[in-house]
């Protein structure tokens, strides 16, 4: 499953990074687990875990990204 | 942290900079008296995300951005303690300490013993140090031995988000000004980079980790390598490398600076007859110096080489990152050193 950027997070039109990822690409996570942090005009939200599985993180934190964006897989 | 049994509970990782303002959220939860100032701290949460939230949960008159004036701010912080109150106050760079040292160490140090004990100083001054990010000399020092050195003070640098949480609740409780210096790289935010040995499990419970306190983050037998803040994770990869050569490096996270833990220090040189110091700060009557006389004139230990030290050389620090990583330590650093003994 990906995890996306849901609008919420970045507004449409709009540009943020990831700040942290507290998972890294081979743990197993858990469906809530917080797997990232976003930082979005100067406000930090978190990322969690829309299932459950093996992680793999597709972006680096400070590249700017849009909702929507794939960040990470879950399988 | 690699490959888990699989498991079906959540687990709750922090940055540095969640798990200090969880701490501090629990303890201004239990006690009025606990008060956040400082710049950037109430509607921004904290340049480094320390005072994340507490502006929203507990209110303006508790939380509050200060003018750009840390003799100011700091100053009215040790008044405040006098008067019974528990201030948390930032200075947002270590490196800006000289316009407010005359409240740190003439007064908040003071206090107590200018009182015979009759008027204590509980405050914190949370302040971040260290560089890496290319932010100039005047935004990237460590000043570890100048805060250590003075008496009255104490001064705590967690490397990891479970000891900020608890190393913040023991400071708020402690009766003496207690410097809680964090490190930029371990800190969680992008800007800085985010070295991911800092992210660890945080309990969402009360709890507090003692002051003066070292602890072993990693046990060996051929060489004790000291490390606090950053200095800990460049030792900890060192580790795992001279593993794989059969050599077994013990690792001390130090966590608190003043009071020293000699004894901690002690009980690991004594086994492995080896130490090595990591210390981002100026080399020149460091802490790392410090560590390394307490051993030494204690005696006991039987050395198997002499001790050794890396540090940050004795020059200001360069803006230019091609001029700033090649002095700082790191793992490659430490390694060196070890190889250098064997």
């Amino acid at each position: 499953m990906d995890v996306t950027i849901p609008e919420e997070i970045i507004e449409p039109g709009a540009e943020g990074v990831i700040s942290v990822w507290l998972f890294k690409t081979g743990e197993r996570v858990v469906q809530g687990d917080v797997l990232a942090e976003v930082m979005n005009a100067k406000a930090a939200t978190q990322i969690e875990a829309p299932a459950t599985g093996q992680l793999t993180v597709l972006v680096d934190p400070e590249v700017a990204i849009r909702c929507g964006d794939v960040i990470a897989r879950i399988e | 942290m690699s490959s888990p049994e699989p498991r079906a509970k959540r687990v709750r990782r922090l940055t540095i900079a969640r798990a200090m303002s969880e701490g501090i959220a629990q303890c201004m939860a239990a006690d009025p008296n606990v008060i956040v100032m400082g710049e950037d701290l109430a509607k921004l949460g904290g340049v480094f995300g320390t005072t994340q939230g507490l502006l929203e949960r507990f209110g303006p008159d508790r939380v509050r951005d200060t003018p750009i004036s840390e003799t100011a701010f700091i100053g009215a912080a040790v008044g405040l303690a006098a008067a019974g109150m528990h201030p948390i106050v930032e200075l947002m760079f270590v490196d800006f300490f000289g316009v407010c040292m005359d409240a740190i160490y003439n007064l908040a140090a003071k206090q107590s013993y200018f009182s015979g004990g009759k008027v204590h100083c509980p405050m914190v001054l949370m302040t971040s140090v260290g560089g890496g990010y290319g932010d100039g000399g005047q935004h990237s020092q460590c000043l570890y031995a100048t805060f250590a050195h003075l008496p009255g003070l104490k001064v705590v640098i967690p490397s990891n988000a479970r000891d900020a949480k608890g190393l913040m609740r023991a400071a708020v409780h402690d009766d003496n000004p207690v410097v809680f210096m964090f490190h930029k790289a371990l800190q969680g935010m992008g800007w800085l980079g985010t070295v991911q040995g800092s992210v660890v499990e945080v309990p969402e419970e009360d709890y507090s980790v003692p002051i003066g306190k070292a602890v072993v983050a990693r046990e060996g037998k051929d060489a004790t390598l000291v490390g606090w803040g950053i200095g800990v994770h460049h030792a900890l990869e060192a580790a795992t490398q001279l593993a794989r050569d059969g050599f077994s490096a013990e690792v001390i996270d130090l966590r608190t600076l003043a009071p020293l833990d000699r004894e901690t220090l002690l009980h690991s040189v004594t086994k492995t007859g080896r130490l090595l110091v990591v210390d981002d700060d100026y080399r020149n009557c460091g802490v790392a110096a410090e560590v390394i006389a307490s051993v030494c004139e204690h005696g006991e230990v039987k050395w198997r080489s002499p001790p050794r030290r890396v540090t940050f050389p004795d020059v200001p620090i360069p803006y230019a990152p091609e001029m700033e990583r090649p002095l700082l330590p790191d793992a490659g650093k430490v390694l060196q050193a070890v190889r250098a003994w064997t």
